[in-house]
């Protein structure tokens, strides 16, 4: 009878010693994978092209919208300015609306991570401004700060493409 | 040995109950007879004016600690009555004996009245008493407390006169404003808020002008039939301005064709351009509620070249023949300083 129950005992041992190696096992194969987080790279900030200013205000007040023109009379117009960044960094603007450089020089932009657009126009003088570039509606927008004139004004320009 | 008897008993019951509860239901001390003796209503750029105020603090039942006297007035910011002693407020009373000058000092912003949290004595003030008419809110109160602290006024100090002279050094620019006061009392327990205290006086007073001191005059007291935003501007700014027909009548009343007949200026005072035909270019949109707008950007506006800047712009409203002429007068125009401090 002691001998069956020894036996019995030994087994019952014996399995949970099977049982423990194998969960050990298994915890330590787990453990040993390696992960590795994967940082897309930052894309290089295309704004080659010509850009027309979709909406602009000043001090967060909504001056222009091409969107709602019509529900702010007497605005001054926005709409016939254009800023040109060439493949060749330089760049050209229209000059029908305030921009805190001269209207033609050269462009530059610390790939991939800057925020600013350096200018230099073709008097010399050198500028920056700040800029995004997000996606909105599956396009791409420009929306520059700068101040133009009294460095208390600040001025946003949401650009769009159009060429 | 009869019992006295007083002609009219219940009668003297009766008042003396009256007079009793009356004084009873004071609580605590009160300012009286509060009014401005003095304030001169003009006065050169750059000069010291001297105001005078009065007031009694009349006190009953109960005693306050620790008590002082706070005075406060109310300034153009631009004046910088916090420095400088541009400001300085003194008193005399017969309780520390008549000819004895008693000082009083800005009070620390950390110091807050009964009543409130966190809130300077000014900030309080500002609660208040408010702008007291001023239409541009860049003032400020300056609030001082006696340097002398009066441990006990009890029912003792019941009549208390006290004469207060306040010596104001008044800014360089032309203004208009309305200066203002206001008398206190800062005490352990002693809550300002409390109206029926009657412990925060407000001194309001009349238009002041300081004159012979540079432009553009700055007007807190007649509301502004124009104005510009942003308040501060240079000309590669867009300006927006507006003219509101609601502030005041004008000859302009009877046309909805108003136009801006302006004259740029450069800081030597020569004549840079001028734009004044009735064109559509200077033409205000109606923007409703009889308000009328242009908006425009003033280098492109003037055709400015690149070397020069425009100091200031003097401007008419015009009707559309041109010979209606609305300005700040009909013969001194509006103007717009274009800095930036």
């Amino acid at each position: 009878m002691t001998d069956k129950k020894n036996r019995l005992i030994i087994i019952k041992n014996i399995q949970y010693t099977f049982c423990f190696l194998l969960v050990f096992i298994l915890y330590f194969n787990a453990t040993s994978c390696k992960t590795e987080t994967v940082i897309p790279p930052e894309p290089n900030k295309n704004i080659v092209g010509t850009w027309s200013i979709a909406t602009a205000s000043r001090n967060d007040i909504v001056l222009f919208d091409t969107a709602a023109a019509t529900e702010n009379p007497g605005h001054f117009n926005f709409s016939p300015f254009t800023i040109s960044f060439n493949d060749d960094n330089t760049y050209v603007t229209s000059g029908t609306a305030p921009f805190i450089t001269g209207s033609e020089g050269t462009w530059s932009i610390d790939q991939p991570f800057s925020k600013t657009i350096s200018f230099v126009d073709s008097s010399g003088n050198e500028k920056s401004i700040d800029f995004y570039y997000p996606v909105t509606g599956g396009e791409r927008q420009l929306i520059i700060t700068f101040s133009p004139g009294c460095n208390k004004n600040i001025y946003k320009y949401t650009l769009e493409r159009i060429n | 040995m009869g019992k006295i008897k007083i002609k009219g008993q219940r009668l003297w019951k009766l008042c003396v109950l009256i007079v009793f509860a009356v004084s009873i239901s004071y609580c605590g001390f009160e300012l009286n007879y509060t009014k401005i003796l003095f304030q001169p209503s003009t006065a050169n750029a750059g000069e010291t004016i001297d105001v005078g105020l009065e007031t009694m603090l009349i006190t009953s039942a109960i005693s306050y600690t620790n008590c002082r006297i706070v005075v406060g007035v109310l300034v153009p910011r631009s004046w910088n009555g916090l420095l400088n002693n541009n400001i300085v407020a003194t008193y005399t009373s017969p309780r520390d004996g008549l000819g004895n000058i008693q000082t009083m000092s800005i009070i620390p912003d950390d110091v807050t009245p009964v009543g409130y949290t966190n809130t300077s004595w000014s900030e309080a003030m500002q609660q208040q008493a408010g702008l007291l008419g001023n239409l541009l809110p860049d003032v400020e109160w300056v609030a001082f407390w006696s340097d002398q602290v009066y441990p006990q006024i009890s029912a003792q100090d019941s009549i208390f006169p006290i004469d207060i002279n306040i010596k104001i050094k008044v800014g360089a620019q032309n203004t208009l404003v309305k200066l203002g006061y206001v008398i206190s009392a800062s005490a352990d327990g002693l809550d300002i808020t409390n109206g029926s205290n009657n412990v925060f006086v407000t001194l309001p007073s009349d238009c002041f002008s300081v004159t012979n001191g540079t432009q553009p005059l700055v007007d807190f007291c007649n509301p502004q039939l124009t104005f510009i935003n942003p308040l501060e501007a240079l000309d590669n700014d867009i300006i927006t301005l507006t003219f509101d027909k609601n502030i005041s009548p004008t000859a302009l009343d009877n046309t909805d064709d108003i136009f801006m007949c302006a004259t740029a200026y450069d800081t030597s005072g020569n004549v840079l351009s001028i734009i004044c035909d009735q064109s559509e270019k200077s033409r205000l949109t109606p923007i409703g509620s009889k308000q009328y707008k242009l908006e425009f950007w003033p280098r492109q506006y003037f055709n400015i070249p690149a070397e020069k800047s425009i100091d200031h712009i003097d401007y008419y409203l015009t009707d559309a023949s041109g010979t209606i002429k609305v300005g700040t007068t009909d013969t001194r125009p509006f103007s717009i300083y274009f800095t930036c401090n």
